[in-house]
């Protein structure tokens, strides 16, 4: 009741003409980022972070908000007309949107994008009310030494499920932890790794570190690759069917449930929900032939999967601190940056905030409902811009993004430095999503691991021993072990007898 | 060359993570004021840096099995550009030179942004410009896109959110 109360206010003060401006223009921007491929989510909501840091704390939370919801949506565009993904979660949206826009249904397969895109959002907007208090009282049980083994678990299952190898991914996850190292030590105020500059004891700030790994690496990585033309420009009717909702209610509510299970788990993203919910559909669907050749209910499975994960990435990010994605990852530093404090204590201290970003997700779902019915066409000429201005005017805004926070040069050699580290990484196979949640959770990893040895007498007993440790220890134990070749051998012998 | 590449980064994780792993063992453990050892700095660091090193060797180890290389090929969710060398070169020259050697010595923000649009532009379109035989025309608009853009960026950071420009 108290909760209800919460989101009452929230969509009250919502409701002003500025605030609805502000989510129709944020939303309208994501959805060009997510358009053009190789512009993510994660640089849409780090750069919009440096753009809204003089605005109110709840408008800015807005902004971005709208930011990472748009563009996930809009990177369905791109799957479904050019074949290429948008954003990295609209990849299990190519394989059948794009099919259907080879047969002449290019408008229809939007539609149903929007359809997968806002029923999902729902169901995760849905989640994240239920989820977000009860998960937050759970974890005022935890201690440091629960929230060393939490950080570990992140990192290690991001490595795990975001890359090519989870060997590449765990080192990715550990070189992040370990740049969020630099700088002054959080406990004593020992300089560590500085040289002796002034510039490094201030430690690698983390939106410089984001513009270079997601916004100078994607522009290196676009120039580096032949250009893209769009298959078709000519749409049929691009509304939303009632027929495709009540037929596959099925796929969507299953697609919901892994979207925003995936988008729990600490790391992961959007893009393994999508393909996730696009495995799960496959394997229950009574025409598995037609996936892959133009199935409406995979498109609607991988667009529902990776919108809800959005809400899904936000529960643990609000409840533990921890993020469940690399979007969630940034706006995460930008509540901190506006004055929150993500984590157990949230719901105790600013019960309302909880509330606030549950009706500015659900204020972001409605806006791309706004736009998947009326602006679908008019938001195409985007991909006809050439790439050659747009790559020139997006580091530029990288530029001074990384620069704006600060205030300080040094902040655009970091971007520059991380920017090309991340675009040789990424070539040789290393993703980067682990080195980012490396990055954010570094800090909390530290403090953890040393409070709790000194809790214990530097004892790493209660490290094993406490029912909740134990349990995330194991779990990493088990990643672990999945990775030795004779118990591979064996798990596959088991699951093929 | 897959295996080979697999065993050079791992090579460069291992003396990485080596590295860190001395430095930090050598790092200060302020026990001369009081502070217990395992509360010590350069703990974390540390074992980030055995970590690594213990990683690295497995990477070494599975590249020399083939399994790696194996393991990338079969779940790659992001695959290496192939080619564009010499277009990577050139951004990252352009990027480079104007982010971290032309900014703040001088010029005013809007105009070296512009100088930079505009040159990254023509740089990437020109043989394409001149095989369509619109090169004045692709230079002329490309300059009007410049100055566009990089006075608009330059206003919003200024006046809209305040930023003292470098």
């Amino acid at each position: 009741m108290e909760g209800l109360s919460h989101l009452g206010t929230a969509l009250a003060a919502l409701a002003g003409p500025w605030q609805i401006a502000y989510a129709l223009g944020a939303t309208l921007a994501g959805i060009a980022i997510g358009l053009l491929p190789g512009l993510s989510a994660t640089l849409g909501v780090a750069l919009f972070t440096t753009l809204t840091l003089k605005m109110a704390p709840t408008d800015a939370i807005l902004v971005l908000v709208c930011v990472y919801v748009g563009a996930i949506y809009g990177g369905s565009r791109t799957a479904i007309l050019l074949n290429i993904p948008g954003t990295a979660a609209n990849a299990a949206a190519c394989l059948d949107g794009n099919m259907l826009a080879r047969q002449g249904l290019a408008g229809r397969a939007m539609g149903i994008a929007t359809t997968g895109s806002v029923a999902g959002s729902l169901f995760g907007v849905l989640c994240l009310a239920m989820f977000t208090p009860l998960l937050a009282e759970a974890a005022l049980k935890f201690g440091a030494f629960e929230f060393f083994w939490l950080g570990m678990v992140g990192v290690m299952l991001s490595g795990s499920l975001t890359g090519s190898s989870p060997v590449k991914g765990w080192l990715m996850g550990l070189l992040g932890m370990f740049v969020a190292t630099v700088g002054l030590d959080p406990i004593h105020a020992h300089p560590r790794f500085t040289f002796d500059s002034n510039a490094m004891s201030g430690g690698i700030a983390l939106i410089p570190a984001l513009v270079g790994a997601f916004g100078f690496a994607e522009v290196l990585t676009v120039m580096s690759r032949p250009a893209l033309k769009a298959t078709t420009n000519a749409v049929d009717s691009v509304l939303p069917r009632l027929a495709d909702l009540v037929r596959h209610w099925r796929t969507i509510i299953r697609s919901g449930l892994i979207g925003v299970f995936v988008g729990i788990l600490p790391g992961v993203g959007e893009d393994m929900a999508a393909w996730s919910s696009y495995a799960a559909a496959k394997r229950a669907s009574r025409e598995r032939e037609k996936f892959g050749k133009g199935s409406v209910e995979g498109l609607i499975a991988a667009e529902t999967g990776d919108n809800a994960a959005i809400p899904g990435a936000l529960v643990p990010a609000l409840a533990l601190g921890i993020p469940g994605s690399a979007p969630a990852a940034v706006l995460m530093a930008a509540m901190i940056i506006h004055g929150a404090q993500p984590g157990p204590m949230l719901m105790v201290s600013q019960p309302q905030y909880v509330y606030d970003i549950v009706g500015i997700t659900l204020m972001a779902t409605l806006a791309i409902l706004v736009f998947g019915l009326v602006l679908v066409r008019p938001m195409l000429w985007v991909l006809r811009v050439p790439r050659n201005f747009i790559m020139p005017i997006v580091f530029v805004l990288c530029v001074l993004g990384s620069y704006a926070i600060a205030q300080r040069l040094f902040d655009v050699w970091v971007m520059l430095g991380v920017g090309v580290a991340c675009f040789w990484l990424r070539r040789r196979g290393f993703p980067v999503a682990p080195f980012v949640l490396g990055l954010v959770l570094g800090d909390i990893v530290d403090k953890s691991l040393r409070r709790g040895l000194v809790l214990s007498d530097g004892s790493l007993l209660p490290f094993f021993t406490r029912p909740i440790s134990a349990l995330l220890a194991a779990l990493v134990l088990l990643m672990l072990l999945a990775q030795v070749p004779a118990v591979r051998a064996w798990m596959a012998r088991r699951s093929n007898p | 060359m897959p295996g080979r590449d697999d065993r050079l980064d791992a090579a460069l994780f291992a003396v990485s993570g080596a590295v860190i792993l001395v430095a930090s063992w050598r790092m200060e453990r302020l026990t001369d004021r009081g502070i217990e050892a395992w509360s010590a700095p350069g703990l974390m660091p540390g074992l980030l840096g055995a970590l690594m090193l213990l990683l690295a060797l497995v990477m070494a180890w599975r590249a020399r099995r083939g399994t790696e290389s194996a393991a990338a090929a079969a779940g790659s969710d992001e695959p290496p550009a192939s080619g564009g060398a010499a277009g990577t070169v050139l951004a990252l020259l352009l990027c480079v030179a104007f982010a971290g050697f032309t900014l703040g010595h001088g010029w005013p923000f809007a105009v070296e942004g512009a100088v930079f649009i505009f040159v990254f532009t023509s740089c990437f379109s020109w043989s394409e410009w001149r095989a369509q035989g619109r090169l004045a025309r692709g230079l002329a608009q490309t300059a009007a896109v410049a100055s566009a853009a990089s006075t608009l960026i330059a206003w919003l950071f200024e006046s809209v959110f305040l930023v003292r420009l470098p």
